[in-house]
């Protein structure tokens, strides 16, 4: 009676053991799918569909992530925030005169500020790559703003789309800048 | 363009009224210079009459100041002459007898004709112990300067709400522009208009600072 209790204890507690081993993977892609997807957001389904799948995807994102985490992305300075973060009102300001010279000089002063925070300066859609790591949130709104811009160019976008061109950079823009000088 | 300022306050018409006005005190009623409008007017039309005999003040064509030196192609207004501060002498224009003289003459009046009504509440321009070249003006400027560039930054975020605080922004400017002149008409005349014991240097300063603030009407 006691030896049998012990055998099968010792039994399910294998099987349980096995199963657990043969079922870590399962386990573990399901994590990082949620690790990803928590942290990239809306870009996480953005590039599945640009990737056109999900594994893709999430190669795709890991490597933006460590990709990013090579970078010796650094804080602006006091001084520089400082002044970006006048330039900006000036920039919105000249949007009532010139709508469209305005979203040109929002989306170099971003750039600017990502050259500035390390940010290897290449095209747009290695920017936002880049940039949806660390701020996965606002990269849907920097390529929205794009888009906009994207039409300004060829002077297609009315008012109201450069209206919110410029909210989409700025609240990119704000964020770029945010983050506290650490260190001096 | 002085002299064409001039003109505008010292009409007959004012005279003759603040006479009547302040019988006692002839030669300060003269230096009253708030009009309403349809006074001003009116006074267009009795420029060629003398003065009542009371007053000190005479009113005399002395001689033709060519205006078309300043604007072409207007009719030359007459000058006048008159003497109301004992021996000083102050010449003035006339309103034009012309429309063309009427027009132009009547362009700054809109802004002159509140003054009365605005004189006591009016207070930048005392307070600034009558520092009338600097006056408000810049003050004031600088703050509406600074509330056009928040509304024009502002646009972006709440466009609607941007262009009803504009709206509300010049409605506030033309107020303040209107207390704002009634305030330094009345310290400019007080500066003068004290009686006959006025220098002749004062009456200089006081013609300087009314070129300050026409040119400042006038620009």
């Amino acid at each position: 009676m006691n030896t049998t209790y012990i055998i099968v204890i010792t039994a399910l507690l294998v099987l349980v053991i096995l199963g657990a081993i043969l079922l870590a993977p399962v386990f573990a892609r399901r994590k990082r799918t949620e690790r990803l997807q928590d942290h990239f957001g809306p870009e996480y389904d953005h590039t599945v569909q640009t990737m056109g799948g999900e594994k893709k995807a999430q190669t795709e994102l890991d490597e933006r992530q460590k990709h990013v985490d090579a970078l010796d992305i650094r804080p602006l300075s006091v001084s520089e925030r400082g002044r970006y973060l006048a330039d900006w009102p000036a920039v919105q300001s000249k949007f009532v005169d010139e709508p469209g010279q305005a979203i040109v000089d929002a989306d170099r002063l971003i750039i600017e500020v990502m050259q500035l925070r390390n940010y290897p300066v290449s095209d747009f859609e290695q920017r936002a790559a880049d940039l949806s790591v660390n701020y996965p949130a606002l990269v849907t709104n920097y390529r929205a703003a794009r888009e906009i811009a994207i039409k300004n160019e060829h002077l297609e976008a009315d008012t109201e789309e450069l209206r919110q061109a410029m909210i989409y950079y700025r609240s990119l823009f704000d964020e770029l800048l945010e983050i506290e000088p650490v260190v001096a | 363009m002085n002299e064409h300022f001039f003109g505008e306050h010292y009409t007959t018409a004012e005279l003759i009224e603040n006479t009547t006005l302040d019988p006692n005190s002839p030669v300060d009623a003269v230096l009253v210079y708030e009009t309403p409008i349809d006074e001003t007017v009116a006074a267009i039309d009795t420029l060629d009459e003398p003065l009542a005999g009371e007053t000190p003040v005479v009113v005399a064509p002395v001689r033709e100041i060519p205006l078309g030196a300043a604007v072409a192609g207007i009719d030359p207004l007459p000058i006048y002459r008159e003497a109301p501060m004992g021996e000083k002498l102050y010449e003035k224009i006339p309103l034009g007898e012309t429309n063309s003289g009427k027009s132009r003459m009547s362009n700054p009046i809109p802004y002159l004709a509140p003054m009365s009504e605005t004189n006591t509440d009016a207070a930048p321009a005392g307070e600034n112990g009558g520092s009338l070249a600097a006056l408000l003006n810049r003050d004031l400027s600088e703050h509406f300067r600074t509330l056009w560039n928040e509304i024009q930054g502002k646009f972006v975020d709440e466009p609607r709400a941007a262009v009803q605080q504009a709206d509300a922004l010049v409605s506030e400017v033309v107020d303040q522009i209107t207390q704002m002149f009634a305030s330094e008409h009345s310290a400019l005349e007080a500066r003068w208009n004290q009686g006959k014991d006025v220098s002749t240097e004062d009456l200089r300063q006081a013609l300087q600072r009314y070129r300050s603030f026409f040119n400042r009407l006038v620009v």
